[in-house]
């Protein structure tokens, strides 16, 4: 292609960018390490160059080649490249992450790039390809400079398309999914097709890159999609900043000009030139890795977080907002409320250890009930049999006359009964009121397609969603730190914000594991009021505690477990007049 | 390294039944030495991967670079191909030490992410090949001079060299094993493999205990990379592809114990030369990653299953 130098060069860093941005949304938003970028870039290409060449290989030999204009081949190139998306998701999206996700992208780069080198009938083998020359609804592109605008004008769409998803409610769940998907999932927000969708989405861009550099080169070859472009692309994210689309840019800006750079200040040839580039942006990578591991640009930096700290609305509303039911006395509220839930018969076994034996117990509504006893007694185990984390091997759990056997957490949580986790699960590289945002159920923007077909829409949910997070932080005594990342809170402060997330669901069924435990006096003093007033306001609560004095100042009824199975169950006065149960508990 | 090293031709018809068998025993000499070096190459990354958690990609550098210290000792110096070897099994050694010395424990006491750990592998991994074609150019790099042989038996023939490395690389495994099972060094290893924070808690100098298994599993991949070079030639980027064939042993044969790692290398060795009977050699190939595949969505602890590790 005529045209000048510098375009062509403006125009190798352009594709840079695109695929940068794009594999940011996988490896920087969701978390997925996929090396498989070069592979869908050259999947699309290939396409492109299958679908609109001459049917004719370098080496005159005949060809498959329907000789489609450009657009059908750019068009091919992005269905062929989401649907590979798709399909090495498949595995990635339900069972296999970290290591397994590396190796399974990697073996899906080699997989391609054996099959582009051998399938010689279709790609033209090792000796690669040529394509006719770019032309766009009938206007021919003939320069550098054209193509440049061109390109140049793909990789903004890219880039803002990119940015708008991750700043979107979809960008959030994304996050999410990176920093705990079980977490994420007890909130009731699927996992599997965001991280799917993401994986054939990236694909998709990078295939359609792929058509675009195929297209202005007019030629395709194996050797032009290796893993060092993989490498290449993966390093332009983490330099820039995992989780920043404008840190991508500048990083692929800055890397893609070094080559360029290095030839024309004379000191080497054109040879030399590309494995210098690798040692300099190979050893980059690493120095940015040890000490600036967030990149040069940090998320959240400039763009996302930024707009969501200044609209901090909700008056500081008390818990004791939350009073909307007188409290009754304990003694008439036992057996005459509402039954919400029924543990039926549960039992579980773990190889020769039986984590639960029939466990049978009810929860009515406003009572919060007490699971108690020595560790290792099943409790946890309960709360994971309950909430579908895993599958009890007899038994039954029915949530307003309804079993909820064989749900998984995501959609136990929809129904209405949510955890509290021991370990807290807070999303460390999200904020305070990330965390609780997350919460909240029924978000348009969590649609991918919603977020670019009703934006209006989307735009005034997130209004309501950021209120309702902030009200919730509020709640719990929190909204101090509404913009704070989690990881640089203390414990105490995480298990509100827990908590505050945990409210956001809206769930009127709770199952909290050890709330108080590992926090100071004064924040387990809110929890516990909190708790209180949860219940008064009609919510159905189970709590895990090893606390005493928790227990007797919250429970209205206590269940006692030993070894798996219930040993006794009463009021806070019944069991500890119980001497037997007394000194299970504390050991004799 | 090729995948199917001195294999068959497959496209002689066998003409009777004697003739199936003789080329039945022959590929099963071949894939008994293509089996061991992949073996070896699973259990050098699996002793490193499964002790620290580190996915070691630029262990694939560690394999060119011994492949270059046997050319510079054999060739370029002139010494012996003894010496040679001595050269690319401490260099080897010494590289996979640094790099964890001066790299992964800086960013594991920086407590980064496995992702930031992995990237960073990933730079070595590509800077180090780039920086040796700088250096000794693209070009192949040969050692000659060892005294290769073809044995045969019958129909059936190997090589001296093939001999030579199948068995050297048999001797390490079970020098490896051996030394894993049987003494308080291989205790303190399976111990940091199993949980590193209880193992520190007793006393196991955890950063010791990583850079004795960087030793290790870098001079078993410098073994395998000697074998190679000798065998054939030494490039920049040698040591991707048996290092990734090497990855893929370990996951295939399950990540719990070496005796995993051993074995899915050494039955993806084997599985590449059986499929060179009926298939071409890149077939072969893609054969291989659909196992994986097909392992990794089904039956993701590998072959073996193990109670040590995950």
């Amino acid at each position: 292609m005529a045209g000048s130098y510098l375009a062509d060069l403006a125009s190798q860093v352009t594709f840079l960018i695109a695929l940068t941005v794009s594999l940011n949304l996988l490896l920087g938003f969701a978390g997925q390490m996929s090396l498989a970028t070069a592979a869908f870039y050259g999947l699309g290409a290939y396409t492109c160059a299958v679908l609109t060449g001459q049917g004719a290989s370098l080496t005159g030999q005949s060809l498959f080649a329907p000789q489609l204009p450009f657009v059908g081949g750019l068009v091919g190139a992005v269905l062929v490249t989401f649907a590979a998306g798709l399909i090495v998701a498949a595995p990635a999206a339900r069972r296999v992450r970290g290591d397994y996700l590396i190796l399974l992208t990697l073996a899906f780069h080699f997989l391609f790039v054996t099959v582009t080198s051998t399938w010689v009938d279709l790609t033209g083998g090792p000796n690669g390809m040529m394509l006719p020359p770019l032309s766009l609804f009938g206007f021919e592109i003939t320069t550098t400079d054209q193509a440049f605008w061109m390109v140049l004008a793909w990789a903004i769409a890219v880039s803002l398309i990119c940015w708008r998803i991750g700043a979107s409610p979809f960008g959030r769940i994304l996050r999410g999914v990176r920093e705990d998907e079980v977490a994420l999932q007890a909130l009731g927000k699927p996992t599997v097709w965001p991280k799917s969708l993401t994986f054939g989405f990236t694909a998709a861009i990078a295939g359609a890159t792929g058509a675009v550099s195929a297209a202005y080169m007019q030629f395709v070859a194996p050797t032009t999609y290796s893993l060092d472009l993989a490498i290449l692309v993966a390093a332009c994210v983490a330099l820039g900043g995992a989780g920043n689309i404008v840190g991508s840019v500048i990083a692929a800006v800055m890397i893609g000009s070094l080559r360029p750079l290095l030839e024309n200040t004379g000191l080497f040839s054109s040879d030399t030139a590309v494995p210098w580039q690798t040692v300099i942006y190979g050893v980059i990578l690493v120095l940015c890795m040890v000490f600036r591991p967030a990149g040069l640009l940090p998320e959240g930096i400039g763009f996302a977080s930024g707009r969501s700290r200044k609209t901090l609305p909700g008056e500081p509303r008390n818990v004791v907002d939350l009073k909307r039911t007188e409290k009754a006395a304990p003694g008439s509220k036992r057996g005459d409320a509402e039954i919400v839930v029924e543990v039926r018969g549960l039992s579980k076994t773990f190889g020769g250890l039986k984590a639960a034996q029939n466990v049978s117990f009810n929860l009515r509504k406003g009572e919060i009930v007490a699971l108690i006893g020595p560790n290792g007694a099943g409790k946890s185990t309960i709360f994971n049999l309950m909430t579908g984390a895993i599958c009890p091997d007899e038994g039954d759990v029915v949530l307003r006359g309804r079993s909820i056997l064989g749900e998984d957490p995501c959609r136990v949580a929809n129904l209405g009964m949510a955890r509290y986790f021991q370990h807290v699960r807070i999303l460390e590289g999200l904020t305070a009121i990330d965390n609780v945002a997350l919460g909240v159920p029924d978000q348009a923007g969590e649609k991918l397609s919603r977020v670019f077909l009703s934006p209006v829409a989307v735009a005034r949910r997130e209004r309501e969603v950021q209120v309702e997070a902030m009200h919730q932080l509020h709640n719990v005594g929190a909204a101090g730190y509404a913009g704070e990342t989690a990881r640089d809170l203390a414990f105490g402060q995480q298990k509100l914000i827990a908590f505050a997330r945990l409210l956001a669901t809206g769930a009127d069924v709770l199952l909290l594991d050890e709330p108080t435990s590992g926090v100071d006096p004064r924040s387990a003093e809110q929890i516990i009021e909190l708790v209180r007033a949860l219940a008064q306001a009609g919510k159905t609560i189970c709590i895990v505690e090893h606390s005493l004095h928790v227990v007797s100042e919250l429970a209205d009824r206590i269940v006692f477990m030993d070894a798996g199975a219930v040993v006794g169950e009463g009021t806070v006065a019944e069991i500890t007049g119980r001497q037997d149960l007394v000194e299970l508990y504390f050991g004799t | 390294m090729s995948p199917v090293a001195g294999q068959s031709s497959p496209s002689s018809s066998p003409s009777s039944y004697g003739n199936v068998m003789m080329q039945l025993s022959q590929l099963i000499v071949f894939g008994i030495v293509q089996g061991l070096t992949y073996a070896l190459l699973a259990s050098s990354f699996w002793i490193i991967y499964s002790t620290t958690r580190t996915f070691h990609l630029a262990h694939s550098l560690t394999y060119a670079i011994a492949g270059y210290a046997a050319y510079l000792t054999s060739e370029q110096l002139g010494l012996s191909l003894w010496l040679g070897f001595a050269a690319s099994l401490i260099c080897a050694a010494l590289f996979g030490c640094a790099i964890e010395a001066l790299l992964y424990r800086q960013l594991r006491r920086r407590s980064s992410t496995v992702l930031g750990i992995f990237l960073s592998s990933l730079g070595i991994a590509a800077a180090g090949a780039a920086l040796l074609q700088i250096i000794f150019g693209p070009m192949v790099k040969r050692v000659p001079g060892f005294p290769n042989a073809t044995l045969s038996y019958g129909e059936i023939s190997v090589t001296t060299l093939q001999l030579t490395g199948a068995l050297a690389a048999f001797v390490a495994i079970g020098a490896v094993t051996i030394l894993l099972t049987r003494t308080s060094v291989g205790n303190a290893v399976t111990a940091v493999r199993t949980n590193p924070k209880l193992a520190m808690a007793v006393g196991i100098r955890v950063e010791r205990i990583s850079l004795l298994v960087f030793a290790i599993g870098s001079a078993m991949a410098g073994l395998a990379a000697y074998v190679e070079t000798i065998a054939f030639v030494a490039y920049p980027t040698m040591g991707l592809q048996p290092v990734m064939f090497g990855v893929i042993g370990v996951f295939l044969g399950g990540a719990g114990s070496i005796k995993g790692a051993a074995l899915g290398g050494f039955v993806l060795g084997f599985l590449l030369v059986f499929s060179g009977l009926f298939l071409s050699q890149n077939l072969g190939v893609i054969l291989v990653f659909t196992v994986l595949l097909i392992i990794i969505v089904f039956r993701p602890e590998g072959l073996i299953r193990s109670p040590v590790g995950e």
